[in-house]
């Protein structure tokens, strides 16, 4: 096996112009192209990764903007919830409001009407019992039931009170001392005389002045004498007892307006 | 019959000769070269690319990783040399198939061309990554008195390279010349396929050889220290 040192020489160049081909067509261009390849793919895996890291960041903005929008929305719809229920409490109060006073109004005017048609009622049978009672006074009515009478006004003019007889004295020198006598039948003089004497002797502190008695008649007093000096009554007559009795009988019945209401308004308030 | 094809020879001019070793190796070289162009004269960088690149940049790509399993830290910097040995010579070895082709791997010239360049390359790589001095002392590694037999056997395994190789190729040559003459029909193609496949073995175990020869003559050795103490003195309780 003999060894060709030129051969060997020649192939070992052979070898090394081969190498520096290889280099120069085959690996640098491979190397450089997988290099460049491996840098794209880097550059394109690091792009990739910031964008799944912004795609993170938004994804976290927008799950925390939309739960943000969802309390909002929530914290929204309770409001509105709350408003509307108060709105609806509102309208249900204002509208209870305008029942009750729509009620109150109506069973006032029914509670109105109810006690006016009593009054009514109660007017016309009073009215009937006063033209009974007047029927029957009248009837009754005479002379003699007159001076009965007007000796019960002497009598209670004698037995007036201090502080009534102070008034009526004060009245008579108001008045100028005149006096006026009204009654139904007219009175005979010694009736008068005797009045103004009363009056003369009870009530005049002044002894030269002189009390001035005139006379007046009204059926309407049905029966009765009624004496008049400057505001100031002394009565004695059917028609006192008359609107006594019909006081009495309102009393009784309670039939003032006033009272039922403030009546009804307490109940409606409780 | 002949057992080197430096025996065939087309022209010669005194020392200066024209064999069937060179001529063959030029066309070789052609193919790889022009296959090179070819194939890396439209690369193209982008993720897409063509199955004749794709297939060059496997092979670029194996080499590289065979170079750093042997134990070589940056392998672009040894893929030029040993990239070249390891396609120089398995396209030599399956350019056989080829009838009339003479293997320039069978020629005991080319392969000691070869090892010589490897022989070159394991002081220069290891100078180049050891520096000089500390290169110079692996060769007293474990102890001086080793420097000599260091010495024979990065000789003898240079020789051993070239030996295997062109002992392997031209066992396979003769063998299927041989076969041809005795039987002309199916052992010969059996033959050259085994052929093919003991090429390829020859081409990554040159490949690989070269790859660990380097590797050890260029890894820093790290020595660690190590300081003994005397043992201490033991007292009367211990006792």
């Amino acid at each position: 096996m003999p060894i060709d040192w030129f051969t060997v020489i020649a192939q070992a160049i052979n070898f090394l112009i081969l190498l520096w081909l290889l280099k120069r067509f085959l690996y640098r261009p491979i190397i450089d192209g997988l290099d460049a390849r491996e840098s794209k793919i880097a550059g394109v895996l690091a792009d990739a990764d910031n964008k799944k890291k912004q795609a993170l960041e938004l994804q976290n903005q927008y799950e925390k903007s939309l739960n943000s929008i969802e309390q909002q929305g929530t914290k929204i719809v309770a409001s509105a919830k709350k408003e509307a229920e108060l709105t609806a409490k509102n309208i249900l109060d204002e509208a209870r409001q305008s029942a009750d006073i729509l009620l109150k109004k109506r069973l006032a005017a029914m509670q109105q009407e109810i006690s006016q048609s009593r009054q009514d009622v109660l007017q016309e049978s009073m009215r009937e019992v006063y033209a009974l009672c007047r029927k029957v006074l009248g009837d009754l009515a005479d002379n003699e039931l007159e001076s009965m009478l007007f000796e019960k006004l002497i009598q209670r003019l004698n037995t007036l009170e201090e502080n009534q007889s102070s008034e009526l004295k004060h009245a008579l020198v108001n008045s100028g001392n005149r006096v006026l006598v009204r009654s139904v039948f007219s009175l005979s003089n010694v009736q008068l005389s005797r009045l103004q004497h009363c009056l003369q002797d009870k009530f005049v502190t002044d002894k030269q002045q002189t009390i001035e008695v005139t006379q007046s008649l009204v059926p309407q007093l049905i029966t009765g004498v009624e004496l008049t000096l400057n505001g100031w009554k002394i009565s004695w007559s059917a028609q006192n007892y008359l609107t006594e009795l019909q006081q009495q009988v309102e009393a009784a019945l309670d039939l003032s307006p006033s009272n039922n209401n403030t009546d009804e308004h307490a109940e409606s308030a409780n | 019959m002949h057992i080197s094809p430096d025996e065939i020879i087309y022209w010669q001019y005194g020392f200066i000769k024209l064999n069937a070793t060179l001529v063959f190796t030029w066309a070789v070289m052609l193919v790889l070269v022009i296959s090179a162009y070819l194939i890396t004269r439209k690369l193209n960088r982008k993720v897409h690319r063509s199955r004749w690149q794709n297939g060059l940049e496997i092979i670029v790509i194996t080499i590289m990783q065979q170079i750093a399993e042997a134990g070589l830290a940056k392998p672009k910097q040894y893929m030029g040399f040993l990239g070249t040995l390891f396609l120089f010579i398995a396209m030599t070895n399956l350019l056989t198939i080829i009838p009339n082709f003479e293997p320039p791997t069978g020629s005991l010239s080319t392969t000691v061309a070869l090892a010589f360049c490897v022989f070159i390359s394991v002081p220069f790589y290891g100078i180049k990554n050891k520096g000089l001095k500390e290169y110079l002392l692996s060769y007293t590694q474990p102890t001086l008195f080793m420097l000599p037999f260091n010495i024979i056997g990065e000789l003898s395994r240079t020789l051993a390279l070239a030996v295997r190789l062109f002992g392997n190729m031209m066992s396979g040559a003769m063998i299927i010349a041989i076969l041809l003459v005795i039987s002309p029909l199916i052992f010969p193609v059996i033959m050259s396929i085994l052929g093919l496949l003991t090429g390829m073995v020859q081409a990554y175990i040159f490949f690989v050889l070269a790859s660990v020869y380097i590797a050890a003559a260029s890894v820093i050795n790290k020595h660690q220290s190590l300081t003994l103490h005397p043992p201490k003195p033991m007292t009367p309780k211990e006792k």
